[in-house]
């Protein structure tokens, strides 16, 4: 089997959203996904790694990993690439599941369970309002979540108030306000409900000290990036200063980054994201680094429905999988415009896929959508950039007599 | 598709080896290894785990492993339990890759490379600059010898005499004397010797550029073998002895191993050695897969080297491949001048012949009931008084999936 073309669709209501189909000469099509910079990651697609897997055997998929990030690490790798990668890698693991007819999950390992808990983030899309909703009455949105089964949940009760110093001045009085929600909530619900504070990396170590003690009788199933996952030893010292788990989240790249927060024990929870951080293949190793320290992953969402479903399939498979990000807002709002089938979210689970590959498929129509971008490669690299390429120097010649006598007896 | 039962296959002719064999109710049948102590391993196959397995869906290989990992590591993981695992789960990958038509590598994230070198293991202390020279005419570049083991018995290891050093490194001089760097040589301490007498053996080596220095000490302390590699610019090999993730982490993370090599058969089998594969990938670190046991090792190693980017040479003892394995499996493995090439058909890439079942010598033992004693089951403890309506539901609901993926299995996980 081939790859024969690649395409990328830009959904123009979704300008961060970019989907990629791989296409195979046996018909076969792989889905892939990723989100933020989508123009820069269709340039990263189409001009740098496409090149790379037209015309060759979709079934390699950890060679086209070590390509890719080969090449996109020749000039420090990262951003819009180590997007790019992760959403072709998506693509190529939905490929191999289909054609050897088994849910991805059954590739990596196999099932471990059948259904994973999902906390709900907080968002705002359509009719669901939880985003807005949690300031003005949180009880109700907590209640409602519950009411679903949903028994963990995540919102951003502090990004507000660091704005005006960027995160460098907090004031008790400003702090009391943002939590004035949650501290409702434990209130009327007691700790019927999880709730995990992402801060968007918005505080300085001195303030986000002062934030986890606070909230210690809040009682958080975690602080995600409090700060920016720059420094895993002030990260550490954010760790040491509070019970509460501090969760190493979605901005770490590959499993070389995740590895310092992991092995100093700045993490007790690790997050990544599946689209930025190197797809399936990447997240995969992730899990198991993480494993290595007894240490569970939650995997990031928000971004798409693909992401979703991949996940999906690295929850199934992973034993030390904790809960899984959702966002019933999007779900609800606007996923199922794009794939189908859906995924399904019941009472408060996330369930296995059924299908073979991914298990979800860009609906029909998509493409056509109206001012949709749609991009399509279908030339292989003859350049430096083929995986199998030949070396500027030495000349060939001496290139080729070095392998005969080194390879043949 | 369910597991039917486990049988287990010794041969008195190798005492130490001991065949696995999962059989399932589609007819595809699964082959796994280990070696040593094969009637503890045994019982630890009948008595433990196959009770874990029969009913079972042979696919969820990742949860079979951890519930055989957590029913050994209730009185401490190692040993002949360990090695009892690892045989079974190269089983179960077999079983996976032939019922979906693949070798195992592309189960692993798919290939990387077609074929991979080969190191050959052992060679006589008088004679080894001959053995060299053959082997280089066969493109066999690499090759590993014990020379120090044999002097390290009078002292327990504790001393070693300059002079007898210097006889004992005779064997690496006459190959460099035969064949001067044609061949890399990596040196096997086998764990006899403390840490200054390790020392002191890698730096007289140094100027005979071993390919590496592996197990000259025992590996029980990560910081005592890190001295060791800050002692000496040869490359310091953490070997087959250490078992799972978990005790080769501490080595891979205080760079006390430049080489890591994991012994499939012992250390969890495919499953973990694929997991160790990726720790020392984060490392930056090779892996080289230990051999020097069995036929099928070799092929479960195979698919690890075609699908790990760190994998960088593999073991093989070539008196083995070319007296003995292929008495026992087929097809034999695939080396041809030095390359292991990537095994073609779906699973593992062999099977045990035949005829070894009906070996005068063999001892045949199958399991084909499930486990119904508490203890023996990974249905968990199932609930009690006091916990929450959600909790006690979702235990009822993971005993319910579980019994039911025994007692219907239909193949996929619902």
């Amino acid at each position: 089997m081939n790859i024969t073309q690649i395409e990328t669709i830009r959904p123009a209501a979704f300008p961060e959203l970019i989907f990629v189909q791989v296409q195979t000469d046996g018909g076969l099509v792989g889905l892939g996904e990723t989100w933020y910079a989508a123009s820069a990651v269709e340039g990263a697609i189409h001009d740098y790694f496409g090149p790379l897997l037209i015309g060759r055997d979709p079934f390699e998929i950890e060679a086209h990993w070590q390509t890719m990030f080969k090449r996109s690490d020749h000039a420090g790798y990262g951003g819009a690439e180590m997007r790019a990668i992760s959403a072709l890698d998506i693509a190529l693991w939905d490929i191999k599941g289909q054609a050897l007819d088994l849910p991805i999950f059954e590739l990596i390992g196999g099932g471990t369970r059948h259904k994973v808990r999902v906390y709900n983030t907080l968002g705002v899309y359509g009719e669901i309002t939880d985003g807005h909703d949690i300031w003005r009455r949180p009880v109700d949105v907590a209640q409602s979540l519950l009411d679903e089964g949903i028994g963990a949940m995540k919102f951003s009760p502090t990004d507000f108030i660091a704005r005006a110093s960027d995160g460098q001045l907090l004031f008790k009085k400003d702090l009391d306000w943002a939590l004035a929600p949650w501290r409702k909530i434990r209130e009327a619900l007691g700790m019927e409900i999880d709730i995990a504070n992402d801060a968007h990396a918005k505080w300085n170590l001195t303030n986000a000290i002062r934030i986890v003690e606070a909230t210690e009788p809040l009682r958080p199933m975690w602080h995600e990036e409090l700060l920016s996952p720059a420094n895993e030893e002030a990260h550490l010292r954010l760790q040491q200063a509070t019970r509460t788990p501090i969760a190493a989240a979605e901005r770490l790249m590959t499993r070389y980054q995740h590895r310092r927060f992991i092995e100093s024990g700045a993490a007790r929870v690790v997050m990544p994201d599946l689209t930025w951080t190197g797809g399936i293949s990447e997240v995969a190793k992730i899990a198991i680094l993480a494993s290595a320290h007894q240490l569970p992953i939650a995997p990031h969402d928000c971004v798409g429905p693909v992401n979703m479903q991949a996940c999906a399939h690295i929850c199934m498979a992973t034993p030390n999988v904790m809960i899984m990000e959702y966002n019933r807002a999007m779900h609800r709002g606007w996923y199922g415009d794009f794939i189908e089938p859906n995924f399904v979210v019941e009472d408060g689970y996330l369930l296995a896929p059924t299908e073979p590959g991914l298990g979800v498929r860009l609906k029909a129509g998509v493409k056509e959508g109206q001012g949709a971008i749609v991009r399509m490669s279908n030339e292989r690299a003859e350049s430096w950039l083929n995986a199998s390429q030949r070396y500027t120097y030495p000349p060939l010649d001496m290139q080729e007599a070095f392998e005969r006598e080194r390879d043949t007896p | 598709m369910h597991i039917t039962h486990i049988e287990s296959i010794r041969v008195g002719e190798y005492p130490d080896i001991i065949w696995v064999q999962v059989y399932t109710d589609t007819g595809i049948v699964g082959l796994g290894e280990t070696w040593y102590a094969a009637t503890t391993v045994e019982a630890a196959i009948h008595d433990h785990f196959a009770p874990l397995l029969v009913g079972k869906d042979p696919f969820a290989i990742e949860r079979h492993w951890s519930n055989m990992f957590r029913l050994s590591d209730h009185a401490g993981y190692g040993g002949a339990e360990m090695r009892a695992i690892s045989a079974l789960d190269i089983a179960l990958w077999d079983i996976k890759g032939k019922a979906t038509g693949v070798p195992v590598y592309e189960l692993l994230g798919g290939k990387v490379r077609d074929k991979i070198r080969v190191y050959a293991t052992g060679a006589p202390y008088v004679g080894a600059g001959e053995l060299a020279k053959e082997l280089v005419a066969e493109g066999i570049v690499a090759m590993k010898m014990g020379p120090t083991i044999v002097v390290a018995t009078p002292t327990e290891g504790q001393y070693l005499a300059p002079k007898e050093l210097d006889r004992a490194l005779q064997p690496f001089r006459d190959v460099r004397q035969a064949v001067g760097d044609d061949i890399d040589i990596a040196n096997d301490g086998h764990g006899k010797w403390s840490l200054p007498v390790a020392i002191q053996i890698a730096q007289a080596m140094e100027d005979l550029e071993p390919m590496w220095q592996e197990d000259l000490m025992p590996l029980l302390n990560p910081d005592a073998l890190l001295q060791l590699q800050q002692s000496t610019r040869t490359p310091v090999c953490i070997s087959e002895r250490l078992l799972s993730r978990w005790q080769l982490r501490p080595y891979i993370e205080n760079g006390s191993a430049r080489v890591v090599m994991p012994d499939l058969i012992w250390t969890g089998g495919i499953s973990e050695t694929h997991k160790i594969a990726v720790m020392a990938s984060a490392h930056q670190l090779p892996v080289a897969p230990h051999d020097a046991t069995g036929p099928v090792n070799i092929f479960a190693c195979a698919q690890i080297c075609m699908s790990a980017p760190n994998a960088m040479i593999m073991e093989h003892v070539r008196p083995f491949f070319l007296g003995w394995y292929g008495d026992f499996v087929e097809p034999n493995l695939p080396i041809v001048h030095g390359w292991l090439h990537a095994p073609e058909e779906p699973g593992i890439g062999t099977r045990l012949k035949a005829a070894v079942r009906q070996r005068q010598d063999a001892t045949l033992r199958t399991t084909d009931e499930m486990a119904e004693k508490p203890g023996l089951n990974d249905e968990g403890w199932q609930g009690g008084e006091g916990f929450s309506p959600q909790m006690a539901a979702e235990m009822q609901d993971i005993w319910r999936f579980r019994k039911r993926s025994a007692a219907a299995p239909e193949g996929k996980v619902e």
